[in-house]
């Protein structure tokens, strides 16, 4: 399970953060992004000392900041019950690490630039920051993995 | 790569820049080292010169966590029954020193 798919399945719940600085934010969660920005409703910040409280209508974190954050316990459940209906469906299922595929398709990327030559380095970084941003990454891979693994073992 | 997915599922400790020591189930984890940890539990030792029969050092339950990366020092494996045989009310520690990052 991916931390920030926990964090998606919080959206809606509410939610407890701590912040670098000592702070702490309550309230729930509106909406966040793969960078673990939120924006925050209905927020009671308490100070890194924890006395004063200041009550705010809305607040947006960058990610950045964060030191963790505190969920209901019953969240959990709801991402097995979404990762179980997911599977169901047949969609793009991803199970296991992301890490470990991340690392394999850099470096059949790298195999498919040296075959276009030099023009190939430009189209190589810039396939890395797509892969990067996240949004439907599974069906670009299956696809492209495929295609360029041939190479990448040819060189 | 070194792989904490071989910690999924397993109780481990997780050490935090501002010294807090967490225990608990690693669920997740991601590139970043974000972790996801169930039934969270912190403790907190009294100092060495506390007397912990009067004083016990504490341990406080915080239930699902998510930490980000930044803040990972150390997620280590715990050995279940080894942890189990010790009384941590019991042990006293000296609170970490702060981090110190290379110029």
């Amino acid at each position: 399970m991916l931390p920030l798919t926990l964090l998606t399945t919080v959206q809606g719940h509410p939610l407890l953060v701590e912040l670098k600085n000592g702070e702490t934010l309550n309230g729930h969660l509106v909406s966040c992004d793969t960078w673990m920005n939120l924006t925050l409703k209905e927020v009671i910040q308490t100070s890194p000392d924890g006395d004063t409280f200041h009550r705010l209508p809305e607040a947006y974190v960058r990610g950045n900041n964060i030191k963790y954050l505190r969920v209901p316990d019953e969240i959990i459940e709801m991402v097995k019950e979404q990762q179980a209906a997911a599977a169901a469906s047949g969609d793009h299922h991803r199970s296991g690490n992301t890490g470990d595929r991340g690392s394999g398709n850099r470096m059949r990327g790298g195999g498919a630039g040296g075959g276009s030559g030099g023009g190939g380095r430009g189209d190589h970084s810039h396939g890395r920051g797509d892969r990067g941003r996240g949004g439907g990454r599974g069906e670009f891979r299956g696809g492209r993995g495929g295609s360029t693994r041939g190479r990448g073992r040819g060189m | 790569m070194s792989q904490l997915s071989a910690y999924i599922d397993k109780t481990v400790t997780v050490i935090t820049s501002d010294g807090r020591t967490l225990i608990g189930t690693l669920l997740g984890h991601d590139q970043t080292t974000n972790l996801i940890l169930q039934h969270t539990r912190e403790r907190i030792f009294q100092p060495l010169e506390a007397d912990v029969e009067s004083t016990p050092s504490e341990i406080v339950e915080h239930g699902l966590y998510l930490i980000r990366g930044d803040n990972v020092l150390v997620c280590g494996l715990v050995d279940e029954k080894l942890d189990g045989e010790i009384d941590w009310t019991k042990v006293r520690a000296e609170p970490f020193g702060t981090v110190k990052h290379a110029t």
